[in-house]
């Protein structure tokens, strides 16, 4: 699969259950055009990380339609699903999930080693490393986490989420562990990377104070009803 | 005619002398197991003195080698081999010991006990002892003396046979091929010697008992096998006599008129006229330990009993 | 694959002393049954083997184990001796070799074999270095003792002060060394060899001193009718050199001095019967085919090698469960992890491989472990376990 640049998002008519019942998700219509910094906002339980689940292919909907950059990902098999999603989306967790026996390298290089459709090269190296500069981590490259403060892990996260080169980088509470200023640093660094980049960012967030940075808001609770 | 003979000869003498040959390497052809490793084609046999090189070389067959290595003029009684002589000794086939403490190197050095023989074990009850050897005591062992066991066992001609007849059972248990030859040799060696010893018995009863002075005491199996009665000094017939050593001399003889001493080998002139003078003739009985510059075992000893049948006056003097 | 061996490396790499542990475990789950079972058949066989080419032996009568084993292997058991008299019998016999071994004392370490010249061509013992034996005094080393010590031929070695049979000690005998064995690979490499006369010495059974006969004033206590009582002052020698050779001697008769065993070569099999049956009631003397004590001793060894697997195999097994186990908890452990692999697009085969390459890293690096304590043991063990099983015997 090629890189892609220009990426869309399109959910219509989409319904969601987990087996175990008790929470459900609906989405009528929901479009995030390329190239959009979005935020997606809701209160605990509003259905933030499913929405994100969903457009990512990691779940798959009970009916509707699920489009990203173009693709039916609700028609596609698990395997082809992961395939999309390696290639085409990057992810920033809230809790940075890295691997703390990987160095700062391994870790920004780590999807690289999870698909055969990904080969890491030489070229992808210096990419790693060019992203790792850019993020302001060139001298941490040999630092496990447990090393770095909670920013430059944040930062060593949203490299690994950036250098598959997606077309979409999905964010879930990326600044949620952060302090204030560390937080606004982190958001700079991703807003700046993704618009160089012209990728699509879809963060999922609760903090309102963050809203007025994005051009397109999702309300959750607008989409449809969350029943418990 | 004339042309066939040459031919015939040649033939002849050709044929006798591969049969010859075929016979010389049919004697020579030894199967023996017990090799000289050094020598591997000879059988060997090493002896501590020369009545035993004597005896085996009587007997031996003629391809062995009969080795006393001990260096002329060096009294093997108390010779010391160096490392390289007794690793010869090690190498040999067979080793002949005399017995009776002689040559004390054997004491203190490394044999193979399976390849020796000692020669005197079982011809006696016991062994003589000599005046020599002081008594002595250290530590808690309590007194006790070295040295003291007389060893010139030869000297008594049937003692020395009986050494001759373990020589001999020794090469045919090795040599179990000259087994023949070996008792052949045998019975004129020990006829030799008992022959000597019935001239010997004969002396001894002719000098009843009448005192001899020796300048060693190298004599005491000639004594106590023909009743002899032998006293002896310490003197060297090599050296002259100092005054000390005739002032012994003199009070030995007044204890007793010796007319006769007994010397190992000639002594000097003056010594011997010191003798004269006191009335005693000096006479050479040689004991035969060393290789003798003249003769071999049989002459030396067969002189020795001549001279002391002269003594007897068994036989007249020459 | 190989990102997924790369990432499992890594792992293992990060969390070293679990990966060390489990590596270990299971080294000792794979290789110990192995290579106790190898070395425990190849010591059965080299103390068969030894005994084997020893055809009877004879000693005082008692635990035919301990006579064996201090004859043959030099291990130190303190079984009575017999005499140089019963060595001396036995060549009277014409039926066989007699061949003294005398042990019990110690220089520097390694056993003090006292014996004859030969001793040397019955073992195929050749000299590699130097000479043999010549005189009282000297020692032929086995070619492990000579090289642990250091020594070659010209130099000199003390025996140990004290000894078995004297707790009090003996003065140590400084020895010339002669000789240097080959290797033979067995017992003989870790001896010092003497002729059982020098032996005798360095128990205190021999001794040589200044000529009393000579001696001065200084040392004589008295003089007395021919008999002279020497002072302590008498300089006893403890060393033998060429000078002093001839002063050594030995008190009372040699022939009823001790000596540990006799190694007994019959000159052909109906020999050797004869001989068995001289020695079948003997009151006080046994002779002994150290081949039928020895393959005894490995038959018990057999079976206690037998309760041994079987303990080694249950507790390997529980090794393997407990290994099993810990993988399985580890894996749990780390369920973030394997979420965020999903998440990023890994599959669940993906993470199949991982785990699957650090158990294989792991059984490799055991593997190896396992092998290199095999060569080790190869090397080494069988003289340990030999020398373990002789001493415990």
């Amino acid at each position: 699969m090629g890189y892609i640049r220009q990426a869309v998002i399109s959910l219509r008519d989409v319904r969601f259950e987990y087996a175990h019942g008790g929470f459900s998700l609906d989405v009528a219509e929901l479009t995030v055009a390329s190239g959009t910094r979005a935020a997606a906002i809701g209160p605990s339980g509003s259905g933030k990380t499913t929405l994100l689940n969903l457009i990512s292919g990691i779940e798959r909907p009970g009916s509707g339609e699920v489009s990203t950059a173009g693709v039916r990902v609700d028609r596609l098999s698990p395997a082809a699903r992961r395939s999309f999603r390696i290639t085409t989306v990057g992810f920033v967790f809230q809790e940075f999930l890295l691997l703390e026996y990987l160095d700062v390298l391994d870790n920004i290089l780590y999807p690289y080693r999870l698909h055969p459709e990904l080969r890491l090269d030489a070229s992808v190296r210096s990419r790693a490393r060019g992203l790792a500069s850019d993020l302001g981590l060139a001298g941490l490259l040999d630092r496990r986490p447990s090393e770095l403060s909670q920013g430059e892990r944040q930062r060593v996260a949203i490299a690994r989420a950036l250098v598959t080169e997606p077309g979409l980088i999905l964010a879930d509470e990326p600044t949620g562990n952060l302090d204030p200023a560390t937080k606004q640093q982190a958001l700079d660094l991703l807003f700046e990377q993704c618009e160089a980049r012209s990728t699509t960012l879809l963060m999922v967030t609760h903090d309102h104070g963050l809203l007025d940075q994005f051009a397109q808001i999702v309300d959750l609770e607008a989409l449809g009803p969350a029943e418990a | 005619m004339r042309t066939e003979r040459p031919v015939l000869t040649r033939a002849v003498v050709m044929m006798a002398a591969l049969a010859v040959m075929a016979l010389g390497c049919s004697k020579k052809a030894n199967p023996n197991p017990a090799w000289d490793s050094k020598h591997p084609d000879r059988f060997s046999i090493y002896t501590v003195n020369y009545p035993l090189r004597y005896f085996a070389e009587r007997m031996a067959p003629a391809d062995a080698r009969v080795v006393l290595p001990v260096p002329r003029g060096v009294d093997p009684a108390f010779w010391k081999p160096s490392a390289d002589a007794v690793q010869e000794y090690q190498a040999a086939s067979l080793i002949l010991l005399n017995g009776a403490g002689y040559a004390g190197w054997t004491s203190y050095a490394t044999l193979p006990q399976a390849r020796m023989v000692v020669t005197a074990d079982g011809c006696r009850d016991a062994y003589l002892r000599t005046q020599q050897g002081v008594q002595h005591q250290h530590g808690p062992e309590g007194a006790h003396a070295h040295g003291v066991l007389a060893f010139t066992t030869w000297l008594d001609l049937r003692l020395a046979a009986c050494q001759s007849g373990r020589i001999r059972d020794a090469l045919i248990e090795r040599m179990p091929t000259a087994k023949a030859g070996v008792s052949v040799e045998f019975k004129t060696l020990e006829r030799d010697l008992l022959d000597l010893d019935e001239r010997l018995r004969i002396v001894g009863n002719a000098l009843g008992g009448q005192p001899l002075l020796a300048s060693h005491p190298v004599y005491q199996y000639l004594a106590d096998a023909y009743g002899l009665s032998i006293q002896s000094l310490h003197l060297e017939p090599d050296q002259a006599l100092s005054e000390d050593d005739w002032k012994e001399v003199d009070a030995v003889l007044k204890q007793y008129r010796h007319e006769w001493m007994l010397w190992e080998s000639p002594p000097l002139a003056a010594t011997e006229a010191g003798l004269l003078e006191r009335g005693v003739t000096a006479i050479v009985f040689d004991p035969g330990g060393q290789s003798p510059s003249g003769g071999d075992f049989l002459s030396v000893m067969k002189d020795n009993v001549a001279r002391l049948e002269c003594v007897a006056g068994v036989k007249p003097c020459r | 694959m190989k990102d997924s061996i790369y990432l499992a490396w890594r792992y293992l790499r990060h969390h070293r002393a679990k990966t060390l542990l489990l590596v270990l475990s299971l080294s000792v789950f794979l290789g110990l049954p192995l290579i106790m079972r190898a070395m425990s058949r190849a010591t059965q066989r080299s103390l068969l083997d030894r005994a084997e080419a020893t055809p009877l032996l004879l000693g005082k009568k008692g635990s035919s184990l301990d006579l064996v084993v201090e004859a043959l292997y030099f291990q130190l058991k303190g079984a009575e001796a017999i005499t140089e008299a019963d060595v001396d019998a036995i060549q009277a016999t014409g039926l066989a070799l007699g061949i003294p071994v005398r042990t019990g004392l110690m220089a520097r370490g390694f056993p003090l074999v006292g014996t004859s010249l030969d001793y040397f061509p019955f073992r195929n013992l050749r000299i590699a270095e130097g000479r043999g034996l010549a005189m009282m005094g000297e020692c032929v080393l086995g070619a492990e003792a000579a090289e642990t010590l250091g020594l070659g031929p010209g130099d000199a070695l003390l025996t140990s002060p004290s000894t078995l049979f004297d707790l009090a000690g003996v003065y140590p005998l400084k020895l010339n060394v002669v000789g240097v064995l080959e290797p033979s690979y067995g017992p003989d490499d870790e001896a010092v060899f003497v002729d059982v006369k020098t032996a005798w010495v360095a128990e205190g059974k021999g001794h040589g001193h200044q000529d009393l006969a000579r001696a001065g004033p200084d040392v004589v206590l008295k003089r007395k009718e021919g008999t002279v009582t020497a002072n302590a002052k008498l300089v006893q020698y403890n060393e033998i050199t060429e000078s002093n050779v001839g002063s050594f001697h030995f008190h009372g008769d040699p022939s009823s001095y001790p000596v540990s065993a006799a190694i007994v070569v019959p000159h052909d099999e109906k020999s050797g019967v004869l001989l068995r049956g001289r020695f079948v009631d003997a009151p006080t003397r046994q002779l002994v085919r150290p081949a039928q004590v020895v393959d005894s001793l490995n038959k018990q060894i057999f079976r206690f090698e037998r309760v041994l697997e079987i303990i080694v195999w249950t507790v390997g097994l529980a090794t393997a469960v407990m290994f099993v186990l810990v993988m399985v908890l580890s894996w749990r452990l780390r369920a973030e992890e394997l979420r965020t692999m999903t998440r990023l697009g890994g599959s669940r085969w993906k993470a199949a491989q991982i785990m699957g390459s650090e158990i294989a890293l792991m059984v490799g690096a055991s593997v190896l472990i396992a092998g290199v304590f095999g060569i080790v043991m190869a090397q080494y063990g069988e003289t340990w376990l030999q020398n373990l099983i002789l001493r415990g015997s």
